[in-house]
């Protein structure tokens, strides 16, 4: 993973998807934070979660498997004024951090990566504090099988490090393993990928792009229908992912039995 | 008498400019040397070639991946490690970012770190 990224670090900081998506305000609103929280950013990227939270909550510490991708994140935020953020490199599925140390932890873009989701969770609850939220915004699972096995084969055919996307029923399992309750869900359409630079940020090699173009066109009119895969010139312009966010939290007393 | 009033009346206004000038410089001096708080936690952004070094506010909560337990600050050869006391692990600290991958840690273990019972 980390291979993957260092490399394109500095797409991730300056991609319009990642720092202009509509959800990140949508994150910040659902979060409503008072100015005394402290705030764990997992798999910050190019920090943009981060930047966005910093200014409007105590402190804020943001998180990548990928050194380069922390240095490029600091580096912007350094640039726009992002105060009171410390930067650590670790996994998400096994934090550095003592229990019960964040008021909130947020994952926006990622969790699709994760080896490990149901450890990231598990990981989230146990450094909250009782009554901290987790938020995580990200690739949603599809109900109807084919399209979701459409779906997850375009993403990891551009993507050979998207591990799943899930179900709100699957997050809903994971939050509740981990002592977690969701609170909110809602899917969250963000703008469709204009394909030449959804390619190209990742790097992907000419003749894979072609072929996912040509995979694409060949779809049966349902699959084209449901991703919105617009074409012009044979050539396909656009497509849409599905995308949502999960609200979790964490009770202030411990559920009855696990105590 | 009029010419010797005139004389110290001209080494008092020199004075005065002399001393406002001074006032000025270390103004203007003090208010070059001032950088504004930015980037890394509360901790102030060194100035280009120092080195950064971890908020307080980080190291506070910071833990063992590996057991969740603290970690202490060490400085060693002027390198900074993340230490667990309880079983050696050292996570290094690379330009004021720490790397706390257990990997890392358990690379860099040193037993000699493990801090005895008695202790």
């Amino acid at each position: 993973m980390q291979r993957q990224f260092a490399p394109v670090a500095s797409a991730y900081v300056h991609s319009t998807t990642h720092a202009h998506g509509a959800d990140l305000p949508r994150m910040l609103e659902l979060a409503a934070p008072t100015g005394r929280e402290r705030v764990l950013d997992v798999a910050t990227g190019g920090g943009h979660t981060a930047l966005a939270f910093a200014p409007q909550v105590r402190h804020t510490i943001a998180i990548d498997l990928t050194f380069e991708m922390l240095t490029a994140a600091r580096q912007h935020l350094a640039a726009h004024g992002g105060r009171r953020v410390d930067y650590c490199r670790a996994v998400a599925e096994a934090l550095p951090f003592a229990s019960q140390s964040f008021d909130l932890v947020t994952c926006r873009v990622a969790a699709h990566h994760f080896a490990d989701v149901r450890a990231f969770v598990a990981e989230s609850a146990r450094v909250l504090r009782p009554g901290g939220r987790l938020l995580v915004s990200d690739h949603l699972g599809l109900d109807d099988t084919d399209l979701d096995a459409f779906m997850d084969r375009f993403e990891r055919w551009r993507d050979p490090g998207h591990v799943r996307a899930y179900r709100f029923a699957e997050w809903h399992d994971f939050c509740q393993e981990a002592g977690l309750s969701v609170v909110h869900t809602e899917e969250f359409p963000r703008e469709p990928y204009a394909f030449d630079s959804w390619t190209a940020r990742i790097r992907m090699p000419e003749a894979e792009r072609a072929a996912l173009e040509r995979w694409l066109l060949a779809a049966p009119a349902r699959f084209r229908e449901c991703f919105e895969i617009t074409e012009q010139d044979g050539h396909v312009v656009s497509l849409r992912s599905v995308f949502g966010i999960i609200v979790a939290h964490k009770p202030v007393l411990p559920v009855v039995g696990d105590a | 008498m009029k010419g010797l009033l005139r004389f110290l009346g001209l080494i008092v206004l020199i004075a005065v400019v002399v001393l406002l000038f001074r006032t000025f410089r270390r103004r203007q001096h003090h208010g070059a040397s001032y950088q504004p708080p930015v980037g890394s936690g509360s901790a102030p952004r060194p100035a280009s070639g120092q080195k950064r070094t971890i908020s307080p506010e980080l190291l506070e909560i910071l833990a063992d991946p590996a057991d969740k337990g603290p970690v202490e600050l060490m400085v060693t050869d002027g390198k900074e490690w993340l230490v667990n006391r309880r079983n050696g692990y050292r996570y290094p600290v690379e330009d004021g970012i720490p790397i706390m991958l257990i990997e890392e840690g358990e690379k860099n273990k040193d037993e000699r770190l493990i801090a005895t019972g008695t202790e």
